[in-house]
């Protein structure tokens, strides 16, 4: 059968159409079949543009915030609150996960409780670990104790201030500026 | 002005990767040059950055700007020095720069291609945005790799950061430590920060990116570009490595790397081309700088040479995949010189543990069966690799592929095997370190699939009746 040219294309068109009708069949076999390629599309492509538009414009702190929790409100407070020269006592992974007394659990999920990772946050902050603690040189020139819980007052070189769960000390003195308080996330 | 320096600074990286795969050879194309260009670059700046450190100059701003502008003057000398000796390649710089008909380019293409293309685009744009929106949070890259490059660019040096300091990190020379992991990512996040980034995304970002470029292109010298296309959206939809792929460790980078080298030491065994040799020989030796583990990729290139080597009785490329041992040669000079040691979890004599061996087995197993990680990749290949039984065994069809894969595959586990794990559990290395190593088989896979005999025969019988533009 001879075909025009007219014709020809059109049966080009009817076949690319029939293919990408093809390929979307395809598509949403995959997506019907395979819980992970479910999750790469709708979670993880669609939620991240609908997580992301309305933001668009907020502060890294906001953003890592978005990721890290409480975890990084507690890092970007200490960062906060104490001198670039701080040589700071940091809490073990153990101090963030178990809750303080009277509560069923920690705000924290211990994910930015290695030297590293604090460190990023903290630069040029020097920390001291407390698998470090009495064995580094380091441990003689700590200037502040970070607590969390409630733990770690023991290291204060004077009576702990009542109330105190979760903040940053001086270890020798409370400093005027001080922070007493309970909670380290921005209101 | 920082960003401006820090964003000329990087387009000057793009282009010295581009002069120097068109040094290589002018008939790479636009996808290959466009793919794999700042890959290359930052792989050359890195080096000259952990050049400046070892005697001493640092790795300032400054420092770094300048070593740019140096490379790049360096790459546009040799593209220059190249393009007058090649006269004919002059002639085709002047003929696409007067090209007056522009529609042999734009034939060949039909409308499910342009669906494909659609369809990566978008899942690309909101991966790329989502890179660049988060900061590092991921806790390798915190713990190790961008935290390394940010204290690096603060002090100055790599070399004799504080956090190299054992007196200050305690537990830095301990089995494991990131003090002996290879320095091209944290040095890449070190160049950034230097110039005044105030993350390091845009890193793994634009490699990624590329990545996708220069897959498709190099995947359809294999095959026709609907295939190719179908190809890197199935590799690219691969689960958990796209999602890796917006973290700044080190694994999605190095799968990039490594896998692209393999696949051009498989283009190079069947069409013996030089340069897709020394394209993925310079693409080789980047994924040794990038991990180590890259031993692997090294051992079944050379088998590959080897193979053809054998065959032709032409031993000289031979040389070329020994090459990229190059960098870890380097570092490892560097370390010991250095102090950034830290005792070796190898073990180095033979030995047979049944209960070992059975759970890197059923670790391995585990991986490449479930369809979860990365989505049906490996279970199609499967299925592939039956389908095509008979063609393997009458025309060899794809079986250097193969050959490669299970190479770099075995060897991979079987050093698994060899490793003394005092720092962390066997059990939860194969489900965290080895899930992510095998991010490099995923681009293999799909280049696997989409250049077999019937894939190939039947992509351009489709291609031919659905083509647009003739």
């Amino acid at each position: 059968m001879h075909l025009s040219v007219k014709d020809k294309w059109w049966r080009i068109v009817l076949l690319n159409v029939m293919a990408v009708a093809v390929l979307l069949v395809i598509f949403r076999f995959a997506l019907e079949f395979n819980t992970a390629y479910n999750w790469a599309w709708n979670s993880y492509i669609k939620h991240n543009l609908n997580e992301i538009r309305p933001l668009r414009h907020a502060p890294l702190d906001q953003r890592l915030g978005m990721k890290l929790g409480e975890d990084y409100h507690y890092l970007a407070y200490i960062r906060d609150h104490t001198p670039e020269d701080a040589v700071i006592y940091y809490p073990s992974l153990s101090d963030f996960k178990d809750p303080m007394e009277g509560e069923n659990e920690s705000p924290f999920t211990g994910k930015l409780t290695d030297k590293l990772s604090a460190l990023r946050v903290l630069y040029p902050r020097r920390l001291v670990m407390s698998n470090e603690w009495g064995a580094s040189p380091w441990t003689e020139k700590v200037t502040h104790v970070a607590i969390v819980n409630g733990k770690n007052l023991d290291k204060l070189r004077y009576a702990p201030p009542q109330g105190l769960f979760i903040g940053i000390l001086p270890i020798d003195s409370v400093a005027p500026s001080a922070p007493t308080t309970t909670s380290v996330t921005a209101p | 002005m920082e960003s401006l320096l820090l964003y000329l600074s990087l387009f000057l990286i793009f282009l010295t990767g581009w002069l120097l795969i068109q040094s290589i050879s002018s008939r790479f194309s636009w996808s290959e040059s466009l793919g794999f260009a700042f890959p290359v670059g930052l792989g050359l700046i890195t080096l000259l950055m952990f050049v400046a450190d070892w005697t001493g100059l640092g790795i300032s701003g400054p420092v770094n700007a300048v070593l740019t502008l140096l490379l790049f003057l360096a790459a546009l000398w040799l593209w220059a020095f190249r393009l007058k000796r090649h006269l004919a390649l002059r002639a085709q710089a002047a003929a696409l720069l007067h090209r007056r008909n522009w529609k042999p380019l734009l034939s060949g293409y039909n409308l499910a291609w342009l669906l494909l293309l659609l369809v990566i685009a978008y899942v690309e744009y909101s991966n790329f945005l989502k890179t660049v929106y988060f900061p590092t949070y991921d806790r390798d890259s915190m713990a190790g790799f961008d935290t390394m490059g940010f204290i690096a660019a603060r002090e100055g040096t790599y070399r004799h950061m504080s956090i190299f300091d054992g007196n200050y990190a305690l537990h830095i020379h301990n089995p494991g430590s990131y003090i002996t992991y290879m320095p091209m990512l944290q040095l890449a996040y070190a160049y950034v920060y230097s110039l005044g980034a105030a993350t390091s995304k845009l890193i793994p970002a634009l490699v990624y990116l590329g990545f996708l470029f220069g897959f498709y292109g190099s995947t359809k010298r294999a095959t026709c570009r609907t295939a190719a296309m179908l190809a890197t959206l199935g590799m690219m939809m691969s689960p958990e490595m796209l999602s890796f792929s917006s973290l700044s460790n080190t694994n999605v980078v190095h799968a990039c790397m490594a896998s692209a080298a393999l696949i051009y030491y498989c283009l190079w065994f069947r069409q013996h081309r030089r340069r897709y040799l020394l394209l993925g020989s310079v693409l080789l030796a980047l994924s040794c700088w990038i991990r180590i583990e890259s031993l692997v990729f090294v051992g079944a290139a050379f088998l590959l040479v080897l193979l053809r080597a054998l065959k032709t009785r032409h031993f000289r490329p031979l040389v070329l995949p020994l090459t990229a041992l190059l960098p870890i040669l380097l570092f490892t000079v560097y370390a010991h010189t250095g102090g950034l040691t830290a005792p070796s979890v190898i073990i180095a004599h033979p030995f047979w543990d049944g209960l070992k061996a059975e759970s890197v087995l059923n670790g391995a197993l585990f991986l490449l069966a479930k369809p979860y990680y990365y989505g049906w990749t490996f279970p199609l290949m499967f299925i592939a690799f039956l389908l095509n039984v008979r063609h393997l065994f009458l025309h060899g069809d794809n079986a250097h592929v193969l050959l490669a894969f299970f190479t770099a595959l075995v060897l991979y586990f079987w050093g698994l095997y060899h490793i003394n794990y005092v720092w962390d559990s066997l059990d939860h290395v194969l489900n965290y370190s080895a899930k992510r190593f095998l991010f490099c088989f995923v681009p293999v896979t799909w280049f696997y699939m989409a250049t077999l005999r019937p894939v190939r025969q039947a992509g351009r019988w489709i291609e031919e009746k659905l083509t647009l533009l003739r």
